[in-house]
């Protein structure tokens, strides 16, 4: 196997996705994962690194030698690992890296949601820079909600909501009914839709990025589980 | 002990003098006893608005700073029955007003009267909390207009925080014509948006004006259709179960849309 295909590395908003193949045997690994960053240039520097390593066993001496080398050459470090192994997360745990086996849409499966009981009117601004917000209500015009991770209206979403406030670009906003002044993910704004395209009523939508471009969707046929897959499996390429 | 109102809205020139005036008359006329309370200090003209300017001698600050009796300071309308008015001092600023005296006098008001209807300044506005204190009910004027409507929103938002137990809301200004042509705000819009018990609607009414200028509110005389629209008010407050207008309603969407991309 040709090390083309053995590492894969691509660009997510929050930095560098690298998938290291099993094929690559540990004594090789720092220096061959070094060699792959640096063909993909130098704007990549200081930038943060999800590693993916399949059934890969690391104990911490590894990880930690593996942390060093992308200190030292790229001033980056790994943020999450992947990795199916237990004693490879468990090392992961001992640095203090976040891990877990799959990777699900960037989402942090134990991210926080902050969860608010009431319409915000008019003025009121409500975030979670650290994970996700449900409001049990409505988003009135003039209203804002923001967080980092997923935004959840279980009511009329009027206002203004940001999702991936951090730059999660698998972040959604999902609404009953939704009638957004403005829509932000991830940097990427959408604005009110055009007349014909929204109805009213309880008709839960989902809007999320798709090429760079935020759609709105039936939260209902929308298959979330089926983006996760096509996200983490079909967007790897070197 | 009478039941304290406080006239509010979010942003100013909505009609909360025109509503509080009127309908303090037409509660007076009910035969309660009704005190209207200038509280939008420094913009005062509920006097003028009722026609009484001229016989104010005393105000609401001499009270609470006990520069004169309350009685002395409560004008009474020599046109209704039970209706009473206390004015606001016009050269002074909102700040002078000392929360504590505030509630105060509002309670002694209560004491004596059934309804204390109190002119409140707009919500945002320096004074707004001064003069909902030690009060229980809330009435939100709003027009149908985008902007009064989130301006109203919000204000609704900070009563809900103050302690408010009852809080209502009246759409003033309302125009048929502009409705169905999808030039204004409906009803049901602003009700989606707003989401709190509406008390009335009075429609865009000439006649306003013109018994604005000649200090007698409309209230005073039935036949005018916002004049009849204060007097159903009236009786809402009491309790009775009196229909809001239905209005037709139809390219909802259409002006859903425009109300959108206006605000973009
Ligand atoms: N229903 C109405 N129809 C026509 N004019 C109105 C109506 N309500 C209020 N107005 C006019 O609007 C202006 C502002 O009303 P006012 O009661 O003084 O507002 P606020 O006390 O909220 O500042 C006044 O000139 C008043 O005559
Ligand atoms: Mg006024």
């Amino acid at each position: 196997m040709n090390s083309r295909k053995s590492i894969l590395v691509r660009g997510c908003t929050g930095g560098l996705f690298i998938t290291v193949d099993d094929s690559i045997g540990s004594e090789e690994l720092n220096d061959r994962v070094m060699e792959r960053i640096r063909r993909v240039g130098p704007e990549i520097r200081g930038e943060s690194i999800i590693l993916e390593v399949d059934k890969r066993a690391m104990d911490s001496d590894a990880l930690q030698s593996f942390q060093m080398r992308l200190n030292q050459e790229f001033g980056m470090s790994v943020q999450q690992l992947i990795a199916k192994s237990d004693e490879t997360r468990e090392a992961a745990k001992e640095l203090r890296i976040r891990s877990a086996p799959v990777f699900t849409t960037g989402r942090d499966p134990q991210a926080d949601t902050v969860s608010v009981p009431y319409t915000l009117r008019s003025g009121e601004f409500k975030r979670n820079p650290r994970g996700n917000i449900l409001i049990l209500g409505d988003v009135n015009p003039g209203a804002e909600v923001s967080a980092s991770g997923d935004v959840i209206v279980m009511g009329t979403l009027w206002g203004v909501a940001t999702a991936g406030a951090l730059g999660d670009e698998t972040a959604v906003v999902i609404s009953l009914n939704m009638q957004a002044t403005q829509l932000r993910i991830a940097g990427h704004y959408a604005y009110a839709r055009s007349p014909k395209n929204s109805e009213r009523g309880l008709h839960p939508e989902v809007a999320l990025l798709e090429n760079g471009e935020i759609v709105v969707r039936n939260f209902i046929e929308f298959n979330l589980l089926e983006r996760e897959v096509k996200k983490s499996w079909g967007g790897l390429s070197s | 002990m009478g039941r304290v109102i406080v006239v509010t809205s979010g942003k100013g020139g909505v009609g909360k003098t025109t509503v509080s005036a009127n309908l303090g008359t037409a509660l007076a006329m009910l035969a309660h006893r009704t005190v209207i309370v200038d509280a939008d200090i420094g913009l005062r003209n509920l006097d003028l608005v009722m026609g009484l300017e001229n016989r104010v001698v005393f105000n609401s600050l001499h009270v609470m700073e006990g520069e004169c009796k309350l009685e002395s300071a409560l004008v009474k309308d020599k046109r209704v029955e039970n209706l009473y008015l206390l004015a606001a001092p016009q050269s002074r600023n909102k700040d002078d007003v000392d929360p504590e005296n505030m509630e105060k006098m509002v309670k002694q008001l209560s004491e004596k009267f059934d309804f204390v209807i109190i002119d409140c300044p707009a919500g945002i506005e320096q004074g707004f909390q001064n003069a909902v204190i030690g009060a229980k009910e809330a009435l939100v004027i709003v027009t149908p207009e985008v902007s009064s409507v989130r301006d109203a929103d919000r204000v609704i938002g900070l009563l809900q925080a103050t302690g408010i137990e009852s809080l209502s809301y009246v759409l003033n200004r309302l125009s048929q014509q502009l409705v169905d042509r999808g030039d204004m705000l409906s009803q049901p819009d602003v009700q989606e948006i707003l989401r709190v018990p509406i008390l009335g609607v009075i429609p865009e009414d000439h006649h306003i004006t013109a018994s604005t200028n000649v200090g007698k509110p409309l209230a005073i005389e039935g036949g005018t259709p916002a004049g009849d629209a204060f007097g159903r008010i009236a009786r809402r407050v009491l309790g009775e179960k009196v229909p809001v207008p239905e209005f037709r309603y139809e390219g909802k969407m259409a002006r859903f849309w425009k109300w959108i991309s206006g605000n973009n």
